[in-house]
């Protein structure tokens, strides 16, 4: 456990002094993360000058409902980066050898082969988002319940990351960067309520779990707890179990590349 | 000019023959084409239901369902292709070339948009049919013509815009990220999350005056006939804004050349 932390720490440090390197590209990364944050703000600000309400959310709760949800994946991209979207072109190029030698568990080294630090700004940018709407909610935040929201945040970093690992593993067949692309762009459904969204498709998100991404989550920090959202974690559980198995046996049908 | 337009026809039909090649990708380009006009769509049907706003819902529908295909119509790829060619020296046999470096380019957006858009066209009919609208679909009528008018505008805009930042490439390698900043201000002010209706006052005469409308929401507008502005003065900022990247583009492709000393040369 101990030699984990250290590699991660270790893979972590070496991708933040490469960025170092480029320093213009990193200011120029953190602003585009302030930009890209300020212009979803924007966006949710105009659709609230006609509707006070979406579906059964009101302003600050979308606005909590966002800061969940940069939180859930900034979180993921912070020790994920690019890593697992970019297995098709490690496959091409056999730069997945290497890392198949190693004496540790390759799908550890695969996942966080490389970190996105920058990242952090958008995790604390998550925090002041959510800080926001929590304060303009009409009533505060009890303490309790914002613990047991964090439990279920924590679920839906598992989920997430398991779903990413699940595409990961599919596009060891497919080698096709914009699998991960497409399932990526169909993930950031979750940054909206899902109960806004018509009957069949509701049942999807519900199906591949991405009501449990951010729905969820925010609605146990808004008070609107139900049993039934218990579930998310024996749902979180199983689906980790479910794509280690799969990225495992991808693993053992990866023949490399001139192989 | 002859010459060259055999030259581009030759480019045409060979980079047509390699999108057969690439079946998946294609299915793949389809289905991420519809989750964020979708996404979008489903925002605003659920605030129409509350407040009253200027599109009905099936106004909405029309309006989010054409956007998919107008993305699609002025989607240029060049940035990606011209970048890495620069970036690895590649770019060197284009230039000895003794036709224009990006007819090859230019052949090879075209020829991949004219494939994927005759496979995009069954699904419209289908979305039609699901959500049964009614929309007359004035063929050949004046209408018809200045939607492909402004579609083609938007295209040349996108098209030398990216070519532009891409012989960026020569000074910087920051070319992504700049392309990145541009994908995220089209996402806000080119109309495919907020219709240009939507808009509050100011923020809509900024949308008017900026290029980025042209890419999305001015064909649009000329199609379904609710235009902002008057449609001259429209597709005169529009020619104005062509007119603004091509010279961009043109300086610093001659700035570009003499800076120029092939990577692995």
């Amino acid at each position: 456990m101990k030699r984990y932390l250290k590699v991660l720490f270790l893979q972590a440090r070496a991708t933040f002094l490469s960025t170092l390197e480029y320093r213009v590209s990193y200011f120029f990364r953190v602003f585009r993360i302030m930009l890209s944050i300020g212009l979803i703000f924007l966006t949710l600000e105009i659709l609230f000058l006609k509707t006070k309400t979406l579906g059964i959310w009101n302003k600050s709760e979308v606005f909590l409902i966002f800061g969940v949800y940069q939180f859930v994946s900034s979180f993921v991209d912070f020790f994920c980066g690019d890593s697992l979207s970019e297995i098709p072109s490690l496959v091409r190029q056999g730069d997945l050898d290497i890392i198949l030698l190693k004496p540790l568990d390759s799908q550890f080294l695969i996942s966080f082969r490389e970190t996105h630090p920058g990242n952090l700004y958008r995790i604390f940018a998550s925090f002041v988002v959510f800080s926001y709407a929590a304060s303009s909610l009409s009533e505060a935040i009890p303490l309790g319940r914002f613990l047991l929201g964090a439990l279920f945040v924590g679920a839906a970093i598992l989920i997430f990351y398991s779903l990413l690992l699940l595409i990961a593993s599919a596009s060891f067949f497919v080698l096709e960067e914009s699998l991960s692309e497409l399932f990526e762009n169909f993930l950031s459904v979750s940054k909206y309520p899902t109960d806004i969204f018509p009957r069949g498709l509701r049942i999807l998100l519900t199906v591949i779990p991405i009501v449990f991404l951010v729905t969820i989550p925010s609605s146990v920090i808004l008070g609107k707890f139900l049993p039934v959202y218990l579930l998310g974690f024996p749902v979180a559980g199983c689906l980790f179990y479910f794509s280690r198995r799969c990225f495992l046996n991808a693993l053992k049908n990866y023949t490399s590349a001139g192989g | 000019m002859r010459k060259n337009l055999k030259v581009f026809w030759f480019h045409f039909k060979g980079h047509l023959q390699r999108t057969f090649e690439y079946r998946l990708s294609l299915v793949l380009w389809i289905l991420n084409g519809f989750i964020g006009p979708f996404m979008a769509l489903a925002v605003w049907v659920t605030v129409s239901k509350e407040g009253n706003l200027p599109l009905s819902g099936s106004e909405l529908v029309t309006y989010f369902l054409s956007t998919i295909l107008v993305i699609r119509l002025t989607q240029s790829w060049s940035l990606e292709s011209i970048g890495r060619r620069i970036k690895s020296g590649a770019f060197s046999q284009y230039l000895l070339r003794p036709s224009p470096y990006f007819l090859n380019d230019l052949a090879n957006n075209l020829s991949t948009k004219l494939f994927r858009l005759l496979t995009l066209l069954p699904f419209f009919w289908l979305f039609f049919l699901i959500f049964r609208l009614q929309i007359e679909i004035e063929l050949f009528k004046e209408r018809f013509f200045l939607f492909l008018l402004a579609s083609i505008l938007g295209f040349l805009i996108n098209y030398f815009f990216q070519n532009a930042i891409a012989l960026l490439a020569f000074w910087t390698t920051e070319i992504r990220g700049i392309y990145h900043l541009f994908e995220m201000i089209l996402g806000f002010f080119g109309g495919s999350v907020i219709p240009i209706v939507m808009m509050p006052h100011s923020l809509k005469n900024l949308m008017i005056v900026l290029p980025f409308r042209f890419l999305i929401s001015f064909p649009i507008e000329t199609f379904l006939g609710n235009l902002q502005t008057d449609i001259r003065v429209g597709f005169l900022i529009g020619l104005g804004w062509l007119v603004f990247s091509l010279a961009i583009w043109w300086i610093l492709f001659k700035k570009g050349i003499k800076k120029y000393s092939a990577v692995e040369a």
